[in-house]
């Protein structure tokens, strides 16, 4: 990076939206060292003295960088799939400043020194923030809770069992009346354990035809509704992620209405596709929860839209090859997200009647309120996490340019349109595309 | 383009004329055409009479339009019954009666495919299908492998692709293949360069058990299409009873499946098939009886609650079958459990059941199978070497 000495940046003519305060207009933007130092119109009408970097945005959108509450980036235990390093630059590369990574690593983050080690990795690559996640329960077992006030302290941003919920209802509200004490954030991929088990579709006409054990919907709405139950007897912040059935929002939201401190997010995959993307065993399709019902998928469209989810995070699961070249039933679960977030989701400005800013604030004001952090917006003193996206460049997506180490996406060759030009983490440009060159 | 599309094509008739026939309004078969829609059971129904079984169900789940050659089965495999027109069906069946006939005056090795080999890839246990493709492959002079799992690479760690490609490499002409999971041929088909039978995958498909099944039925009543069929038994976890389904809709005959709910899968409806809960119900004008084997593991709880149970609401006897036609047929792909599925008086019954002729009929229509897979081969390599 030649440009990291520079201490300042200037960006000028950026179509400056931040979903925190509500701006969308042109203006300029100054970083200095690691924060933004003046945002504004006309900031530099005098010009720029010489040490300072100028960036000529061309009217492009500059907002907050994205924050990815739900990833998965398979160190340690799995750098086959995804490591540290390639999980960063694939982040960056899809505008994302911020990720929270999951628990279900080898070894499980459920104890200090993993998250002492995700953090020095995390250090060490200096690209995206990394905010590890740490697990409910011991070696995500369901039975025995972890240490979550020391693992709180030790930097564990949320509490999670990824993508498996907890069966027994008494750990469960345990869980959810234990992490009051701390105002810990619970995050759930609700989907009932028993329905769901051996299930690698979803569950109805096409699975019979396929000859493909189902997930039933109702084994997430169930789930939804039990640990909805739960936490109006518990109290304390309850998310749900990876949200698939119009039943689950409906549920969601009448609690939300009656004053729960619940929220929940969903992926790109689950409003962009249906069941039919499995086709003939596709197993690049086979992701957890499964792909529902075109009904489903337009419900969660709509949920988006009409603000009824509140963020929509990547899901990122990488899986080689080897563990997707298998018959149906024995290949992995999970699709590589991060580098489609932006042009996925950008479907529901073009096409959604969804304004911009509202779909930036999925992924960027949304997720740093949910986790309580100083970033995601831009604010005078913030962190200077920014990115920069030329919106009408229409492309196509193609696997090889990907970065992630694993390209299981179902998005090859897809038209799109949205392209991240620069990613910059605390004041330092970590990513730029070479098109503005 | 949509197979519908392509028959209207063939046809010349306009959609508008499809769709007053269907009895149905335009925009309804647009959105069939986009594949935004699937058509409920009476109108598929609709469809597959009013083009003879040149379009069924399995047209209405993808876009994919292979090439097919309206008089003769034209494929490179066999995978599935799905996606078959009702004349490639009919050529494999023809074929197989030709063999029969052949083979009831005399029993003479033919010598046709001297010096081609047939693979028998079995990773789950089978009698009759293994021995019956042996037979087959061995009276057309073929050299039959049988690869024992249990002492092969597969076992020491090696990727199922990775034995398939190792079996291509031998240059076998056709591997048969079953497994336990569901898409596994398919998986392997794209992979080898030689022909793939399914010999059963999963809960999906076994397509040359549906095969024998409708040639005794042919042979036996002269006829598929006009048939009543009542298909009973564990219907969810059955591959039999989906490649009947399929098969016996596209070739004419009304369907009907008899279950109790937890063995009926989601979704039949939408093939086509007619769902019934009651054996007295459902049997009633039926010409034949396919009743499916119960496995051992789903007698026990979760499926139903009893063997005993079961036998008493959905096992065949002589008074249940008494509420089908009087001519009725039994048929059952074995192996059978006597008193939990069919009586075994019953099953003994040559006058009522084709339990033994539908292994006898196996043989034929496996090598019927096999020839047509040789010769598209073959016409294939010859087209290759034509271009060059």
């Amino acid at each position: 990076m030649k440009n990291e000495f520079k201490n300042n940046i200037a960006f000028i003519n950026a179509r400056l939206i931040d979903p925190h305060s509500g701006l969308d207009e042109l203006g300029d933007l100054l970083t200095e060292g690691k924060q933004i130092k003046a945002i504004g119109k006309n900031l530099f009408y005098d010009g720029t003295s010489d040490n300072i970097l100028k960036i000529d945005c061309k009217g492009h959108v500059l907002c907050p960088g994205f924050i990815d509450i739900n990833t998965h980036l398979r160190e340690p235990g799995e750098e086959h799939k995804e490591n540290i390093n390639t999980a960063s630059a694939s982040a960056l590369a899809g505008g994302i400043t911020s990720l929270v990574c999951m628990p279900d690593t080898q070894p499980v983050i459920d104890q200090i020194p993993i998250i002492e080690f995700i953090k020095k990795r995390a250090r060490e690559t200096n690209g995206v923030k990394i905010f590890p996640a740490a697990s409910i329960t011991k070696n995500i077992e369901g039975k025995q809770l972890t240490e979550m006030g020391l693992l709180m302290e030790a930097g564990a941003i949320l509490f999670t069992d990824a993508n498996k919920t907890i069966k027994n209802t008494k750990v469960m509200k345990q869980a959810l009346t234990y992490a009051k004490n701390f105002n810990l954030l619970i995050m759930v991929s609700p989907q009932d354990y028993d329905l769901s088990l051996n299930g690698v579709m979803n569950g109805g006409a096409l699975a019979s035809k396929l000859g493909l054990p189902g997930i039933s919907k109702v084994a997430e709405i169930i789930q939804v509704e039990r640990d909805l139950r739960l936490l109006e007897n518990s109290g304390g912040r309850l998310h749900f992620s990876n949200i698939t059935t119009h039943e689950s929002i409906i549920a969601i939201q009448k609690a939300k209405v009656s004053g729960l401190k619940v929220t929940s997010s969903t992926a790109p995959h689950y409003f962009t596709l249906n069941e039919r993307a499995v086709d003939e065993w596709k197993t690049f399709a086979k992701v957890f929860p499964p792909l529902r019902q075109e009904n489903d998928r337009e419900a969660i469209y709509n949920a988006l839209v009409d603000n009824k989810i509140d963020i929509i995070s990547s899901h990122h699961s990488p899986q080689d090859q080897d563990s997707k070249r298998l018959p149906f039933e024995q290949a992995e679960f999970g699709i590589s997200g991060m580098e489609t977030l932006l042009p996925i989701s950008l479907d529901l400005h073009f096409n959604g009647n969804m304004e911009l800013i509202d779909l930036i604030d999925k992924v960027t004001n949304q997720p740093a309120k949910l986790l309580n952090l100083d970033t995601g917006k831009l604010k005078i003193n913030s962190p200077a996490d920014l990115t920069i996206i030329d919106i009408n460049n229409s492309n196509k997506i193609n696997l090889e340019d990907m970065k992630s180490k694993s390209k299981n996406s179902l998005f090859d060759q897809y038209n799109y349109k949205g392209k991240i030009l620069y990613t910059i983490v605390d004041g330092r440009i970590v990513f730029e595309s070479s098109k503005l060159k | 383009m949509h197979a519908l599309d392509k028959w209207i094509k063939e046809k010349s008739i306009s959609r508008t004329q499809l769709a007053k026939t269907l009895d149905i309004s335009l925009p309804t078969l647009s959105r069939y055409l986009s594949g935004d829609r699937i058509p409920k059971q009476s109108i598929m129904q609709k469809i597959i009479t009013t083009t003879d079984g040149n379009v069924n169900p399995s047209n209405f789940y993808t876009t994919k339009i292979k090439n097919i050659a309206y008089d003769k089965y034209n494929q490179d495999h066999l995978l599935g019954i799905e996606g078959l027109v009702s004349s490639e069906i009919t050529s494999l069946l023809d074929r197989a009666d030709d063999i029969i006939k052949d083979n009831r005056i005399e029993t003479i090795i033919n010598h046709k495919y001297k010096g081609r080999t047939l693979v028998n890839l079995f990773f789950e246990d089978s009698t009759r299908t293994k021995t019956s493709f042996e037979l087959a492959a061995k009276r057309l002079g073929m050299d039959v492998i049988n690869m024992q799992i249990e002492t092969s690479s597969i076992r020491k760690g090696e990727s199922l692709l990775d034995t398939a490609m190792t079996l291509n490499a031998m240059k076998p002409d056709i591997l048969v293949i079953r497994h336990s999971l569901s898409g596994t041929p398919h998986l392997l088909a794209n992979k080898v360069n030689c022909a793939v039978i399914n010999a059963g995958d999963g809960q999906h498909e076994h397509p040359t058990q549906a095969l024998l099944d409708a040639l005794a039925i042919r042979r036996r009543k002269k006829k598929i299409s006009g048939l009543e069929i009542a298909i009973c038994g564990d219907i969810a976890h059955s591959r039999v009873a989906r490649s009947n389904i399929k098969l016996l809709i596209t070739m004419g005959a009304k369907v009907k499946v008899i279950a109790p709910t937890t063995l009926m899968p989601q979704g039949l409806e939408e093939y086509g098939a007619k769902t019934y809960t009651n054996m007295k119900e459902g049997l009633k004008n039926t010409d034949i009886v396919m009743i499916l084997r119960l496995q051992h593991e789903r007698m026990q709880g979760a499926h139903i609650p009893s063997a005993k149970e079961y036998f008493k609401f959905y096992g065949l006897d002589r008074t249940k079958l008494s509420f089908a036609k009087e001519n009725a047929l039994v048929m059952h792909p074995g192996p059978i459990n006597r008193g939990v599925e069919i009586d075994s008086e019953l099953a003994d019954d040559i006058n009522r059941t084709l339990i033994l002729e539908q292994v006898e009929l196996g043989v034929a229509i496996r090598m019927s199978v096999i020839e047509h897979l040789i010769n598209n081969l073959d016409n294939k390599k010859f087209d290759i070497i034509n271009e060059k």
